[in-house]
């Protein structure tokens, strides 16, 4: 009777091998194809990789820790991190500890920035106040200086460029309350002197004529002319968020400097690249065809597991994972594991070749028999990667939701690194169970149809004599 | 229905518990010689390291210690301090975070620049930890390491309730715990500072090392369930270790090739970190080939044997 086979084989393989293209290097190589795919080389790396810095602030008031004021809070540290061109940064909170976890990493080229610096400027208050008098500092005002606007008073703040220069100026828009007082100062003490301060920082000295403009805006310059580029603008931006509602405080942070290269990277690629390799050869040499299947299954996993660290599809509904030196390693494990189901799969069919049953049966038998140890080995390596990422701490997460029973009474704390590495197993372990119950059965069972491989020794059966003339 | 008696692996299962108590009582002996486990970023403190540009080696540049260099930073900035050097670079620790407030890590770098004229610093890393941080997480890494014990003692008491739920848990977690034990042991003998990636690794070798007892148990319920009560339960355990000690040996295998290409890439590149994650994972992973096949199923079959005289 005529064998009818799908080419099942041949169909995953090709489907296997697009998929594999496109999740390592995206789809920009193709010729007038824009970025609708993201490759490798869009994974975002964490701070312990490529550079970068994580801080965990806390509110030293704990009553004015309100939902409002920590997200508030967080809210304007974001913005904060626009001032040093930094190129990804997350920032969270946790209301109920008072803290605010900050994690950044360096753009490419990017100078160093001391972590004093850094937090110093994402954590000031930027509180603003306008005084009339010329006081040192608004801690040591006299009787004669007055305070006359807050930064309560300030709704908007926008860069402009001066007249016949190439400094800026600010332009702060008030409130009604501001206004009015904007313009009681302009009409009664037009010829006083008004500095304006910023925590200790004097950011303006000007009379109050000069200061204030008609239509009760401020017009902010510096003593003597205008702002740098750089000054106006990361001024603006503390005016325009208004002040940080709660008095933060660095609790932990770590630092990297930014790296020239992207090392951790490279050992993803290389250590993958030579273990899918040497495990391949093996895999084929072992188990010869079954160990071909293995190889394909296991470079569909590998590019679905980049497809997962990356997002895949370029929207930006679709986040993918930050990528972290713990995430290497967990890349690498799911190499090592990636096997586990085609192993199992291979070895129950050698043993039902080795009982007498046919091929086709014992391709059957061999498959549906692994299904559950493949299933319960899987579910133990997901299980390790959900306790993982409970390790890090994220108020938008399920896993810190149900990790928070276990580790309610210690502070929480953000460990972002590990979280890839979590992630990683438990996609890499999923995929596993997907690829070995979906894509080696049919692939086995269509090569096994064709005559010139339905030969049991190709299927790590012992040769007979009349397959050894074939 | 019998199976024969080619293989009797059950008549040693003494030998293989001692094995595995000599194993432990080793790994003590090794950690009681080597000291207390080195505390990583679980301890509180800060941490500077700079690397010194390529005008001068340190070596050229240091007729004076690094203990001067400390005794030297503490008198500029009155706190205790303590220097190392670390190949091309100077690592400055501060025991506590009372002084992180008063002092920068530029003007440390100032201080040490003074300290050596003829280097040039650069700061390449940093880390500032206060005492409820460090806490905070090594008490979730300790606490979430015996979560990650319990949660798959459970799951295999749960699926392999057909060969005696409980039994089958409490030979696994034995298992288990040998392989946690010598991945703690792996860490002392390197001496990798004990912290949080080190805690997670160690539960995802968890996770990985307990595939090879789950390759067995599930043969062993396999034999069970279609040899029944007829053939003795210690037959049924060396059989099914004859048919899946291939399986359990070549799945660990593949994932030790590909950690052991890890680690040894990650050294050439020069990338800290994955080593002291690659290293627990091979010793747990190493030591599961022998604690699944022989640990876990003879403690069954002894257990097993009890239940069934009762």
């Amino acid at each position: 009777m005529k064998r009818t086979v799908m080419p099942w084989f041949f169909i995953l393989t090709v489907l296997i091998a697009a998929f594999s293209v496109f999740a390592f290097a995206g789809s920009s190589w193709l010729p007038g194809s824009p970025d609708y795919i993201r490759g490798i080389r869009d994974v975002v790396w964490e701070h312990d990789s490529g550079g970068g810095m994580s801080i965990t602030f806390f509110a030293v008031s704990a009553d004015e820790a309100s939902h409002d004021a920590a997200k508030r809070s967080a809210d304007i540290i974001r913005s904060r991190t626009e001032i040093f061109d930094i190129v990804s940064a997350s920032v969270d909170y946790d209301e109920k500890e008072k803290k605010v976890f900050v994690d950044l990493a360096w753009g490419e080229g990017q100078e160093g920035i001391l972590p004093e610096t850094l937090m110093t400027e994402l954590s000031r208050p930027a509180d603003v106040m306008f005084i009339m008098g010329t006081p040192q500092s608004p801690d040591n005002m006299t009787d004669s200086d007055q305070f006359v606007l807050g930064g309560g008073n300030i709704l908007s703040a926008k860069v402009e460029m001066m007249p016949e220069s190439t400094q800026k100026l600010i332009m702060v828009g008030l409130n009604g309350a501001g206004i009015m007082a904007a313009e009681s100062l302009r009409s009664d003490f037009s010829d006083k002197t008004v500095t304006v301060w910023m925590d200790n920082e004097c950011i303006c000295i000007a009379a109050a004529g000069e200061l204030f403009d008609d239509a009760g805006n401020v017009r902010l310059c510096a003593d003597g002319g205008g702002y740098s580029s750089d000054e106006a603008d990361r001024i603006a931006l503390y005016l325009s968020n208004g002040v940080l509602p709660l008095e933060l405080e660095a609790q932990s942070f770590e630092y990297t400097s930014p790296r020239s290269e992207n090392v951790p990277q490279k050992v993803m690629l290389w250590a993958g690249g030579i273990s899918l390799t040497v495990i391949c050869l093996f895999m084929i040499l072992y188990y010869r065809l079954p160990g071909m299947v293995a190889c394909v299954s296991m470079i569909g996993q590998a590019a679905g597991i980049i497809a997962c660290v990356t997002g895949f599809l370029n929207f930006d509904f679709i986040k993918g994972v930050k990528m972290s030196v713990p995430g290497v390693v967990g890349v690498i494990m799911c190499i090592g594991i990636g096997y586990y189901t085609n192993v199992i799969i291979n070895e129950r069919i050698i043993e039902e070749i080795k009982k007498g049953k046919s091929l086709d049966g014992a391709i059957e038998a061999g498959c549906s028999h692994s299904i559950i140890s493949a299933f319960d080995g899987n579910i133990t390596a997901v299980l390790a990667g959900l306790i993982i990422m409970g390790l890090s701490e994220n108020s938008g997460r399920v896993t810190t939701w149900l990790m928070k029973p276990f580790v309610w009474m210690f502070p929480s704390v953000s460990i972002e690194s590990l979280y890839a590495l979590g992630f990683v197993l438990v996609v890499g372990s999923l995929l596993n169970i997907v690829f070995g119950m979906l894509a080696t059965r049919p692939m086995l069972k269509s090569l096994s149809g064709y005559s010139v491989f339905h030969n049991r020794w190709l299927f790590g059966g012992q040769r007979s004599r009349k397959e050894g003339l074939r | 229905m019998s199976i024969s008696e080619e293989k009797n692996f059950m008549s040693n299962r003494k030998i293989y518990w001692l094995i595995s108590l000599a194993v432990v009582a080793a790994g003590i002996i090794i950690t009681v010689l080597s000291g207390v486990v080195k505390a990583g970023r679980l301890d509180s403190g800060a941490l500077y390291e700079y690397k010194t540009k390529e005008a001068v080696s340190v070596s050229d540049a240091e007729p004076v210690t690094y203990t001067d260099a400390a005794q030297y930073l503490k008198a500029v900035t009155g706190y205790e301090f303590s220097a190392l050097k670390n190949d091309d670079a100077i690592v400055v620790t501060m025991p506590s975070t009372e002084g992180f407030e008063s002092i920068t890590a530029g003007q440390i770098e100032q201080h040490l620049e003074r300290f050596y004229p003829a280097l040039d610093m650069e700061l390449v890393r940093g880390e500032m930890h206060e005492q409820s941080t460090s806490k905070g997480i090594a008490g979730r890494a300790l606490v979430l390491l015996a979560v990650a014990f319990l949660a798959m003692a459970v799951y295999i008491g749960r699926r392999f309730r057909s060969i005696g739920g409980w039994v089958t848990a409490i030979s696994c977690a034995a298992a288990l715990f040998l392989d946690c034990f010598a991945a703690f042991v792996s860490i002392v003998i390197f001496a990798f500072p004990m912290d949080e990636t080190v805690a997670a690794a160690v539960i995802a070798a968890m996770g990985c090392s307990v595939n090879a007892a789950i390759i067995v148990f599930d043969c062993i319920r396999e034999n069970y369930r279609f040899f029944g009560e007829s053939v003795e339960i210690a037959r049924i355990a060396d059989r099914s270790i004859e048919e899946t000690g291939r399986r359990v040996i070549v799945t660990n295998s593949c994932l030790i090739c590909a950690m052991l290409i890890l680690a040894i890439v990650a050294a050439v590149m020069g990338v800290e970190g994955i080593a002291k994650m690659c290293v627990p994972i091979l010793f747990a992973v190493f030591s599961s080939c022998f604690t699944s096949l022989f640990t876990a199923s003879s403690l069954w079959v002894s257990f097993k044997e009890k239940q069934n005289k009762k």
